[in-house]
């Protein structure tokens, strides 16, 4: 019995690394190939001497740091804007009896699944013609809306469990709203918004096709940037792989942060862990 | 009671309005759009043409097909393995924090990563698939991303390596919930491991499998980075989905008028889905 045990634990050990590898491997190969030189990119031998050109090129590319730069405030500022309005929607939605709410918050939710491309060509048509297009008021907009359903849905499930007895005995003690959800709503629920602010930041930062359409050179975010690689004749392919690998770090660091979180987040509340 | 309504409008207000501007608006001027012969050299009425010809175009219906195939495969596969992934991390074993970091990672990096990453892979004369298929098997491969009896599994291939850790994650959160004693009951009743699965597992997971499949569904009807970074709907039409075809019309060809037609017909295919996955989506979840 105590052998079968043991055979039993050996496949399964086996096939979790069987597993972990296969869904490794581009990864692992983005790693590799960013420490390669251009003539070592395709040369398949495990060892090599490892360089760090394709970073030090790609840190010193102005228009690499302004891209990432650029991400930063964008993702950053339209955070923390859709977690200003979102945290209002979602207290409301929470505590107040708000005529067929239900319907009105799945209507809300629905916002953020249709296909960014049923809005996409109004805001660029709209964008050019009031000169919001290559801008970060512009993009930080379209982030806010993007969000927004997703802070709603997400901060109210936060926001439920904490108990309104709380809140109550906080008001009969004199304590105003504003208080009540300073001291008591804000702090109780505080880890439940900071990941789902983490999350908005992850899907900000990683959004690809809202910034392709509605930024130029200038207000251009770093995943456009990183795209942009394979415009030119020739790949290089081990500046890609580093510029690759320094706009993943962020999002994999905040990533396992929030990794409890991230399965409810990604189905907007629909499970919970 | 008065000044409790107008607290709750202060609350809820802003974050509407706003809503309402960013999304609704937009969607009703996509609506007029689609009415409209639109593009760099003309912007006029002309009723239900755009939709008329829609539905003439081949174009439409090869894309409409090509949509198919990559929801169908993608979440089809995603979903076995995602299973067979969430049963085998169901057991006990150490580490397995450290392996569900891995195994996170597809699906977290931004998705333009993971398309030039297989974009670097699947090069045909240098990339790491055809090296492996030579130096493993012994066969020479194939120009995968241009061939057009690949390309679309190439592109699927991409969508199911980034997403099966997503429907594993879902699923294996709901494989924690099952109910031990029925399992033991059924074991010692005689079932074989097989048919507790089929006829307990599967039964019992129903919502949470309707959950997975409904999301990606969702998801992958407007897959874009894997297919727009690799193929762009390419070689020829093979890769060419609504998604990207939509995308083309507006942005490359700036046919407003066409584009924003195929995207109502998208936004319907799309509400509808939606709608079915709202009745798996009550909050007692």
């Amino acid at each position: 019995m105590i052998k079968r045990k043991a055979v039993l634990q050996a496949i399964i050990y086996i096939l979790v690394v069987l597993v972990v590898l296969l869904f490794f491997i581009p990864i692992y190969w983005i790693v590799v190939t960013s420490f390669k030189t251009g003539a070592d990119v395709f040369d398949y031998r495990p060892f090599f001497k490892p360089i760090l050109d394709n970073y030090q090129n790609i840190l010193q590319e102005a228009s690499f740091q302004k891209y990432y730069l650029n991400s930063l405030t964008v993702a950053v500022i339209s955070t923390l804007i859709a977690m200003g309005i979102g945290f209002g929607v979602s207290y409301g939605f929470s505590r107040f009896p708000i005529p067929r709410k239900e319907s009105l918050s799945f209507y809300i939710l629905s916002m953020r699944m249709i296909p960014p491309i049923v809005v996409a060509i109004p805001f660029f048509l709209m964008f050019r013609s009031i000169g919001l297009y290559d801008s970060y008021l512009g993009l930080v907009l379209i982030y806010v809306a993007f969000n927004l359903p997703f802070v709603i849905w997400v901060l109210r499930g936060f926001i439920d469990e904490v108990p309104i007895e709380l809140e109550e005995a906080a008001k009969i003690d004199g304590c105003t709203r504003m208080r009540v959800l300073r001291y008591v709503t804000i702090p109780i629920s505080f880890t439940g918004i900071i990941a789902t602010a983490v999350l908005c930041f992850i899907f900000v930062w990683n959004e690809f096709f809202f910034a392709l359409i509605l930024t130029g050179v200038n207000r251009r975010t770093v995943t456009v940037g990183v795209y942009n690689f394979i415009g030119f004749a020739e790949i290089s392919w081990g500046q890609m792989c580093a510029a690759s690998l320094l706009v993943s770090i962020p999002i994999i660091i905040f990533g396992i942060m929030v990794r409890k979180n991230l399965i409810s987040g990604l189905t907007f509340g629909a499970l919970k862990e | 009671m008065k000044a409790r309504k107008v607290e709750m409008y202060a609350f809820i207000l802003p974050g509407l309005i706003f809503l309402f501007l960013f999304s609704l608006y937009p969607t009703l001027f996509t609506w007029y759009t689609s009415f409209r012969d639109f593009s760099i050299f003309s912007n006029s009425f002309n009723g239900l043409r755009n939709y008329i010809d829609l539905f003439k175009d081949n174009v439409f219906y090869i894309s409409l097909k090509n949509t198919l195939f990559y929801v169908v495969f993608a979440v089809g596969i995603e979903f076995i393995i995602g299973m067979a992934i969430a049963l085998l991390f169901n057991q006990t074993f150490k580490g397995k924090s450290i392996a569900l970091i891995f195994l996170m990672l597809p699906m977290i990096i931004p998705p333009v990563v993971s398309a030039l990453s297989f974009l670097m892979m699947y090069d045909p004369t240098l990339g790491l698939m055809n090296y492996a298929l030579k130096t493993v098997f012994h066969v020479s491969g194939a120009t995968w991303l241009t061939d057009p009896k690949t390309a679309i599994w190439a592109v699927v291939s991409i969508d199911i390596w980034q997403w099966t850790p997503f429907v594993t994650l879902v699923l294996l959160a709901g494989l924690q919930y099952l109910p031990k004693e029925t399992m033991e009951a059924a074991r010692i009743d005689g079932a074989n491991s097989i048919q507790i699965f089929f006829s307990i597992t599967l039964k019992l997971m129903k919502k949470i499998i309707m959950i997975a499949l409904l999301f990606r569904t969702v998801e992958a009807f407007k897959a874009f980075e894997s297919i727009f970074i690799t193929t762009k709907g390419g070689p020829g039409y093979n890769t060419r989905t609504l998604n990207i075809f939509a995308y083309l019309k507006g942005f490359e060809f700036m046919k407003f008028g066409e584009a924003a037609t195929l995207s109502i017909v998208m936004l319907f295919v799309s509400s509808f889905l939606i709608t079915v996955l709202r009745k798996f989506f009550s909050k007692e979840g």
